[in-house]
């Protein structure tokens, strides 16, 4: 382990964006909220003092609307391809809930050879993870085995000592050059701050509220009945919120924007939508709420995920919890599923 | 450089000629910049700027030369596709999916209901031309006007059987009156071995597919075609999963055993 300060973080910051890489970084955006967005100065991140951002940086790689194809602009009946632009980044302050996220997006991608611009944007990526001092209420990531600290897929992980005081854990290859490059800026980490860290992590997840029914409920999933689903799709809203801010939702749709020109977009899809599921002649897959949600529930929770992608797709993020104005939420689904 | 299929790039392809084939149903013959080869069950993604795109089944066999795409008018980018004329572009990427397999290791039974009738289409007359089998084709359709490629199933003799079916007849209709498991139910041997090929809505199947195991097939022997509105057709937009399997990518042709458990699909 090393130790770095605030002060030295920005220092390193400002190096990376002197050598033209695109640094994306939480910042404030008032009232408490924060959000991942392009730094064009080191003095205007901030990593900690938050719980986490309003939506998970997914959106960096998977961009909720991107064109990927222009028509008519010169051959009638052709849909050029646009070709992402690839910058050299670093993401820096991902929450460990949130890089798990992204690792189960890459396994999702990996089981086939597609071309597509969420793959060509991941492959330049330095990840620099923040490990979380302090949960909000609708955390979970202990009963998800994806946090409060990450355990891999960073190449620097950042672990608050106190306030502007981190331990730097090196987690690649990539990672160790760059702490060589910059070791000037960083000192070695003492005994005494390794026992600081280890108290800290305890008292972290101490704080925790405590969740039994979580891992009974998935345990349960293929046991749901279909009344438990019916109760929640009922009181849900069918907004999408639980997709557009999962950190593993990955569905989209293609649709052409423009008549005689235009350009073809994809953008963010949601599986609680009935236009989801709908098929050729007025026939629909999932007509009924209740089935959309157990749908999305076993995309994340079911056991097959474990075999396919090593683990459940769900990282105890907790915003599906926060933005459902139906309570039809993971956590009251959980509790019913541990019911049954 | 070779193209990647695994992504939305598209193709050119010329619409070379149009067919009526039945009520709101036309077959297109097309014509893409590069030749595309492909298996009976596959399918492509066909679009029109400004419009869309969509999944469709390939209703040719691999041999006959154009590809052709059998079409019902029935939303966005059919209705803007049944307004094209010959000599106009579409966009084509593909093929997709596994296809049916091509060896039913005894006899063949097809079975397919209304719009269901074009990607088995391709499987028949691919089978006819590769080999000599005992081969029932049962083809139902809602009325005689909804009924496909009547007119080039019905010169097959010998060891090839066609069943034509309607629901509702009408006083021209020479062939059998009725859903298509009653055909099958009248003229459906026991069968010891070989391979059923089903591709119709989902209503049918279930029918079907109880028929089929009553005339002695065993689950894993019959394949079913599944429909999905997939976006992408590669395993990604995430709008054909069942379960942790995804129709673009593991089907569309799934045997019965495989996903007898996803009601969804067998309303």
């Amino acid at each position: 382990m090393l130790k770095i300060n605030v002060q030295a973080l920005r220092k390193i910051t400002g190096a990376f964006l002197e050598e033209g890489k695109t640094v994306y970084a939480p910042r404030h955006l008032g009232m408490g909220d924060f959000a991942f967005d392009r730094i064009e100065n080191p003095d205007e991140f901030q990593i900690e003092g938050f719980v986490n951002t309003l939506l998970p940086p997914k959106e960096i790689f998977f961009r909720q609307m991107e064109t990927i194809g222009r028509f008519g602009w010169k051959e009638e009946g052709l849909c050029e391809d646009v070709e992402p632009e690839i910058e050299d980044k670093v993401l820096l302050g991902i929450r460990p809930c949130d890089l798990e996220g992204l690792l189960l997006i890459d396994a999702f991608y990996d089981r086939v050879d597609a071309d597509m611009p969420y793959k060509r944007r991941r492959k330049k990526t330095f990840i620099i993870a923040y490990a979380c001092p302090e949960p909000a209420d609708t955390c979970f990531c202990v009963e998800t085995d994806s946090g409060p600290w990450a355990k891999r897929g960073f190449d620097w992980q950042l672990h608050g000592l106190e306030e502007g005081i981190y331990l730097l854990e090196v987690g690649s290859e990539k990672g160790r050059e760059l702490a060589d490059r910059f070791a000037d800026l960083m000192e070695k980490a003492h005994d005494g701050d390794l026992e600081l860290l280890e108290a800290k992590r305890k008292e972290t997840l101490g704080k925790f509220k405590k969740r039994p029914y979580i891992k009974r409920g998935i345990g349960n999933i293929k046991k749901v009945g279909e009344e438990v689903y019916r109760y929640l799709g009922d009181r849900c809203f069918r907004c999408g919120g639980c997709n557009y801010l999962c950190p593993t939702c990955t569905c989209y749709n293609v649709a052409d924007i423009g008549t005689r020109r235009g350009e073809r977009v994809l953008f963010w899809d949601s599986c609680q939508f009935e236009g989801y599921s709908r098929l050729a002649g007025d026939l629909n897959l999932r007509p009924d709420q209740g089935s959309r949600l157990k749908f999305r529930f076993e995309c994340k929770l079911a056991e097959w995920n474990t075999e396919t992608y090593g683990r459940i797709r769900c990282t105890g993020c907790g915003r599906c919890i926060y933005t459902c104005i139906g309570d039809a939420d993971i956590d009251l689904f959980l509790k019913k599923a541990s019911e049954t | 450089m070779k193209r990647n299929r695994m992504s939305h790039k598209a193709l050119k392809a010329e619409i070379v000629e149009i067919k009526d084939e039945a009520e709101d149903i036309k077959s297109f013959f097309v014509r893409p910049d590069e030749e595309l080869e492909f298996l009976p069950g596959q399918f492509f993604m066909l679009s029109i700027c400004g419009v869309g795109e969509a999944p469709f089944s390939v209703a040719s066999a691999p041999h006959e030369g154009l590809l052709r795409f059998t079409i019902r008018k029935s939303g966005k980018v059919t209705s803007a596709l049944h307004r094209l004329r010959a000599g106009e572009l579409l966009g084509i990427r593909g093929p997709y999916g596994n296809g049916f397999p091509l060896d039913p290791g005894g006899t063949a039974v097809i079975i397919g209901g209304g719009i269901g009738m074009a990607p088995v289409r391709s499987l028949l007359f691919h089978l006819l031309k590769k080999g000599d089998f005992d081969l029932w084709a049962f083809n139902g359709a809602r009325s005689p006007r909804h009924i496909l490629y009547a007119d080039e199933l019905l010169g097959f003799k010998g060891r090839t059987k066609i069943v034509l079916t309607v629901d509702r007849a009408d006083p021209g209709w020479k062939y059998e009156e009725g859903v298509i498991t009653v055909s099958m139910e009248k003229y459906l041997p026991k069968i010891e071995k070989g391979t059923a090929y089903v591709c119709g809505p989902p209503v049918m199947f279930r029918h079907v597919v109880k028929t089929l195991l009553d005339k002695g097939f065993r689950e894993e022997n019959i394949y079913l075609s599944l429909e999905a509105h997939m976006k992408c057709a590669f395993g990604i937009c995430g709008h054909c999963r069942i379960g942790n399997k995804f129709v673009c990518v593991d089907g569309p042709v799934f045997p019965y055993s495989e996903i007898k458990d996803y009601e969804e699909f067998l309303a």
